[in-house]
C-alpha cells in the first residue's frame, strides 16, 4: 500500500513537471509596514518587507517546509573538539544579481554588519552573545572561519533564523538591494507596492518559473479577501480565520493552511501576587478550556497548547502529558495557596494580535466558573507593547511568533532578557538549556531539552493554550506553493510556483 | 462695498494663522503623549530596549518637547516641513502622491455633489408629494442614516461582487498615471456621494419650499414672469445663500472624514496616511497632514462666506 502510493505520487510529479508553464507575474497581497518600510532584510519591519527578503535574498542556512534546517548557501559545516572554532564551506557558483561572485568575504561583512550596534540589525541580540566582529575571518573565497567566545553548538541553526539574509561585500544603502535568490529588484512605491523579476542566474537550474512577482500592500484582512475574490491580486498572505469559510466555499480559490509555533500567549508575573506561588500558576494553567479556546479564538483553525512553546521544534517535549481541563483540581490549588475566597486579578491585553482579545475575554469567563476575577484591562495594540502597563499588570497576554527552541529560550526565558515577559528565573532550567546548547550529539540534546521543558510545564509561567494555523489563499491557478511551518505563503519562497 | 469683504478676507487670515498654531500645538503634544514613540515603532513590537534608547537619540525625540516643537516651527517658517521619522525622506515626499488622490477623490466627490444636490433638491420641492418627490427622498432619508462604510460596502457588494463591474479594492498603481486607472475612483466617489448628497438634497428640498412659498415669488408669478426665468433668476439665488453653508458643511466633512472611505476601498490618501502616522508616531508626518485639513476647513469656510456675501446685497453693507 505505501509502496503504490510511493509509486502514485512519483507519476504525479512526472505529470506535473510536464506541466509546468513559465512565465506570468504572481501579484500578491499583504500588510505593508507603510512609511516605515525598507529593503534592508537585516532589520525586519514587516510582512512585505520580509517577504520581498525572501525573494530577492539567501540564507547560510535554512529551514524546509516541515521545520528541518538544511544548508543552503552554505555547504558544509565543521568545528572543533570543543564547539568554539568553526569553519564553514561556501557552496560554490553562485552569482549576486549584478553579476559579481558569492564569496566568502561576503559572508564575513554580513556577519560584521550584524555585530555592529550601529546598523540596528536584528541578529545582533542574538549573535553578540558569543560572537565578536574582528573573530569572523575568510579563509580562502569559498571558507569562512569562526571563533566564538564561547563554546556553542547549534551555529548553523543560528545562521538559519529570518534575520540572518546574507548581503554583497560593502553594502551600505539597500536602495537597490542586490541579492542571490530567485527573484531581483525592479522597482517599488515604498509601503505600497514592490516589484520583482526573474533572476535567470539562479543557482537552481530552471527555476523560478514566474516571470516576476509583484507585492501590494492591503492593510485590511477584509480588504485583501475583497481583492483575491475579483481577481486584483493572485494571492493573499495573512487571511483571517473567520474568513476561511469564504475561501473554502469558492472553487476558483485554494486555502492554503500550515501548522506553526505562531502562538497567541497569556504570562503570569512570578514576581507579583498571587502569581509568585507556583500553586497558583498551576490552578491558571488547569482553569483554561483548551478546546474552547481553540474552537473560538483561532475559529478552530489551530493546535492544542501544553503550556510550552515551540511546538514544531523537532526537539519539542511530545512526551509530557497534555494538560487537561480540571476546574477542580484548580479551585483545590487555589485553596491550598490560601486564597479561598474571591481572587481578583487584573489582566492587561488589547487587539495586538490575532485573537489576542477574544482570548483574554473567553479565559476571563471561564476564570469566573472558578470564582476568579479577572478585570481586563485593555487598550489600543499600538500602545500595548510601549504603555506602562506591559510587565506591570500580574497577569498579560503575548505573541510569539514561529521560534526554534534556542531561539525562543534566549529570547524569552533568559534570566534578564527583556522580553522574558513573566521575569521568570529557575538555575536547574539554565543549567539544562547551557548544557543543550553545547553539546554536539543529537540524543544528548534532545534529553537535555526534555528535562528543561519538563520544569517548564511544572513550574513555568505561560500559559500556552493553543497554536495558531498559518492560512492564506491563492486562485486555484497558482500552483506550486509548500505551505510551510516557518511563516506564511510557503515561508514566501517562490522559486517553484507557476501558473496552471 | 469692496471694503467689508477686503476686511472679512484679511481677519479671517489672521485667525486661520492662529487657528493653525493652536492646531498644531494640540495635535503635536496629544500624539506626544501616546505611549512609546517613533523609534519604538521602527523597531517593532518585540524590540531590544537597548536599540530602541540609540534611536530615540537619533531621531532627537529625547530632546525637550518644547524644543522639538519650536525646531518644527521654525521649520515651517522656512518652508520646511520636516522629514518623515523611520525613512528620513522630507514629508512633502512622502505624502505629495497620497493628498494628490485624496484631492482628485474629495473634488471629484465636490463637483458632482454640488449640481446633483440642487437639481434634485429642487425637482423634489417642484414636485412636492409626487412619485418623483418620493423617489428621491426616500433613498436620501436611507443614505442620511447610514454610516459611510456601510454606504461603502452595500456599493462594493453590488457593483463589485454582484455585477463584478469595478474592482473591490482601491489598488491604485503609482507607475501608471491616474487617469487611466479611473475606474479606481468610482466606488470611492459614489461613497462618498451618498453620505454627503442626501443632506444637502434634504436641504435644498426644505429651502426651495420655502422660497416657492414666499411673497414675493407670489408677487412674481403674478407678474406673468415665465417660470424658468423665475427659477433661474428669483428662486436660485435664495436656495443658494443657505444652502452654501450646508455644502461647506459637507465639503469640510469630506476634508478630514474621507479617512472611512480611503479604509473601506485600502485607497492609499492622507486619511490613511495620518491613521499610519500615529500609529508609527511619525510626528512630523502627523503634523504637516493635520495643517493640510485645518487648511482645507479654513478655506472652505472662508469661500462659503465670501459667496454668501456676494451673492446677498444685505449683508454687505
Amino acid at each position: 500500500m505505501g509502496a503504490a502510493c510511493v509509486a502514485l505520487s512519483m507519476a504525479e510529479k512526472a505529470a506535473f513537471a510536464q506541466e509546468i508553464r513559465r512565465g506570468g507575474t504572481l501579484r500578491i497581497g499583504l500588510g505593508s509596514a507603510g512609511a516605515k518600510s525598507s529593503l534592508n532584510p537585516l532589520v525586519s519591519t514587516g510582512d512585505m518587507d520580509f517577504a520581498v527578503s525572501q525573494a530577492i535574498y539567501d540564507r547560510l542556512t535554512d529551514f524546509d517546509a516541515k521545520g528541518q534546517l538544511y544548508n543552503n548557501l552554505a555547504e558544509e559545516f565543521s568545528h572543533n573538539h570543543t564547539g568554539d572554532v568553526w569553519k564553514i564551506k561556501l557552496r560554490s557558483g553562485i552569482v549576486w544579481h549584478d553579476g559579481s561572485p558569492f564569496n566568502a568575504d561576503d559572508v564575513v561583512y554580513t556577519l560584521q554588519y550584524a555585530l555592529n550596534p550601529d546598523t540596528k540589525a536584528d541578529a545582533y541580540s542574538s549573535l553578540q552573545p558569543f560572537l565578536r566582529a574582528d573573530e569572523v575571518k575568510a579563509l580562502d573565497p569559498t571558507t569562512v572561519a569562526i571563533t566564538l567566545t564561547r563554546p556553542y553548538a547549534l551555529l548553523p541553526e543560528i545562521l538559519g533564523s529570518k534575520v540572518m539574509s546574507i548581503i554583497k561585500n560593502g553594502t551600505t544603502s539597500f536602495d537597490l538591494p542586490v541579492g542571490t535568490g530567485p527573484f531581483k529588484f525592479n522597482s517599488w512605491e515604498r509601503g505600497q507596492r514592490v516589484s520583482l523579476v526573474r533572476s535567470d542566474s539562479f543557482r537552481q537550474a530552471g527555476k523560478p518559473y514566474l516571470d516576476g512577482v509583484e507585492y501590494i500592500a492591503i492593510n485590511d484582512a477584509t480588504a485583501r479577501m475583497n481583492a483575491l475574490s475579483a481577481g486584483q491580486v493572485d494571492a493573499i498572505a495573512q487571511l483571517d480565520a473567520s474568513l476561511a469559510g469564504i475561501i473554502s466555499a469558492n472553487p476558483a480559490l485554494k486555502l492554503l493552511q500550515s501548522k506553526s509555533s505562531a502562538t497567541t500567549d497569556q504570562y503570569m508575573m512570578v514576581n507579583k501576587k498571587p502569581f509568585d506561588d507556583v500553586r497558583v500558576r498551576q490552578a491558571f494553567r488547569l482553569m483554561i478550556d483548551r478546546k474552547q479556546l481553540v474552537g473560538n479564538a483561532l475559529s478552530g483553525y489551530g493546535a492544542i497548547g501544553n503550556d510550552l512553546h515551540c511546538i514544531t521544534d523537532p526537539d519539542y517535549a511530545t512526551s509530557l502529558p497534555q494538560r487537561e481541563y480540571d476546574p477542580d483540581q484548580a479551585k483545590a490549588l487555589l485553596r491550598k495557596a490560601g486564597y479561598d475566597n474571591e481572587l481578583s486579578v487584573q489582566f492587561y491585553a488589547a487587539d495586538a494580535a490575532p485573537g489576542m482579545l477574544s482570548s483574554a475575554t473567553l479565559i476571563a469567563n471561564q476564570a469566573k466558573k472558578i470564582g476568579v476575577k479577572l478585570e481586563l484591562v485593555v487598550v489600543p495594540p499600538d500602545s500595548y507593547y510601549a504603555g506602562p502597563n506591559f510587565k506591570n499588570t500580574p497577569i498579560a497576554c503575548s505573541d510569539w511568533g514561529q521560534h526554534t527552541l534556542e531561539s525562543q529560550f534566549t529570547q524569552g526565558y533568559a534570566r534578564n532578557a527583556y522580553w522574558n515577559e513573566p521575569d521568570w528565573t529557575n538555575d536547574a532550567f539554565d543549567e539544562w538549556v547551557s548544557k543543550a546548547r553545547t553539546t554536539f550529539k543529537d540524543e544528548e540534546r534532545r534529553s537535555y531539552y526534555a528535562e528543561a521543558q519538563k520544569i517548564l510545564w511544572n513550574e513555568g509561567a505561560y500559559i500556552i493554550w493553543g497554536f495558531r494555523d498559518l492560512l492564506d489563499a491563492t486562485s486555484s491557478k497558482v500552483q506550486g506553493i509548500e505551505p510551510s511551518t516557518q511563516r506564511n505563503l510557503g515561508y514566501y519562497r517562490f522559486e517553484s510556483v507557476y501558473f496552471a | 462695498m469692496r471694503n467689508p469683504l477686503l476686511k472679512l478676507i484679511v481677519t479671517r487670515i489672521l485667525l486661520a494663522i492662529g487657528t493653525l498654531l493652536i492646531v498644531s500645538a494640540v495635535v503635536f503634544w496629544a500624539t506626544n503623549f501616546l505611549p512609546g514613540n517613533a523609534a519604538r515603532a521602527a523597531l517593532g513590537a518585540h524590540a531590544d530596549p537597548t536599540a530602541v534608547k540609540a534611536l530615540t537619540q537619533e531621531f532627537g525625540l529625547d530632546r525637550p518637547l518644547v524644543q522639538q516643537y519650536g525646531s518644527w516651527i521654525a521649520g515651517v517658517l522656512r518652508g520646511d516641513f520636516g522629514r518623515s521619522i523611520p525613512s528620513g525622506i522630507p514629508v512633502w515626499e512622502t505624502i505629495g502622491s497620497k493628498a494628490t488622490n485624496t484631492l482628485v477623490l474629495t473634488l471629484a466627490a465636490l463637483s458632482l455633489m454640488i449640481p446633483l444636490s440642487l437639481v434634485l433638491g429642487i425637482v423634489a420641492a417642484l414636485r412636492k408629494d409626487s412619485f418623483v418627490d418620493h423617489l428621491i427622498s426616500i433613498p436620501t432619508l436611507i443614505a442620511v442614516a447610514l454610516p459611510e462604510f456601510v454606504i461603502g460596502t452595500i456599493l462594493t457588494v453590488v457593483f463589485a461582487v454582484w455585477l463584478a463591474l469595478l474592482p473591490p479594492v482601491s489598488l491604485l498603481d503609482p507607475s501608471r498615471p491616474m487617469w487611466k486607472q479611473a475606474n479606481v475612483f468610482v466606488l470611492p466617489v459614489l461613497t462618498l456621494l451618498g453620505t454627503t448628497l442626501a443632506q444637502v438634497i434634504r436641504m435644498v428640498r426644505a429651502v426651495t419650499l420655502d422660497v416657492l412659498n414666499a411673497e414675493f415669488i407670489y408677487m412674481v408669478r403674478l407678474k406673468g414672469i415665465r417660470p424658468s426665468r423665475i427659477l433661474l433668476r428669483h428662486v436660485l439665488p435664495n436656495v443658494l445663500s443657505p444652502t452654501i453653508q450646508t455644502i461647506a458643511l459637507n465639503a469640510a466633512w469630506l476634508a478630514g472624514g474621507v479617512v472611512v472611505t480611503e479604509a473601506v476601498f485600502q485607497m492609499p490618501g492622507i486619511g490613511s496616511a495620518l491613521a499610519d502616522a500615529v500609529v508609527n508616531r511619525d510626528i512630523p508626518t502627523v503634523l504637516a497632514i493635520s495643517m493640510i485639513i485645518t487648511t482645507a476647513y479654513i478655506l472652505i469656510n472662508l469661500t462659503s462666506e465670501v459667496l454668501i456675501l456676494l451673492l446677498n446685497p444685505k449683508l454687505r453693507v
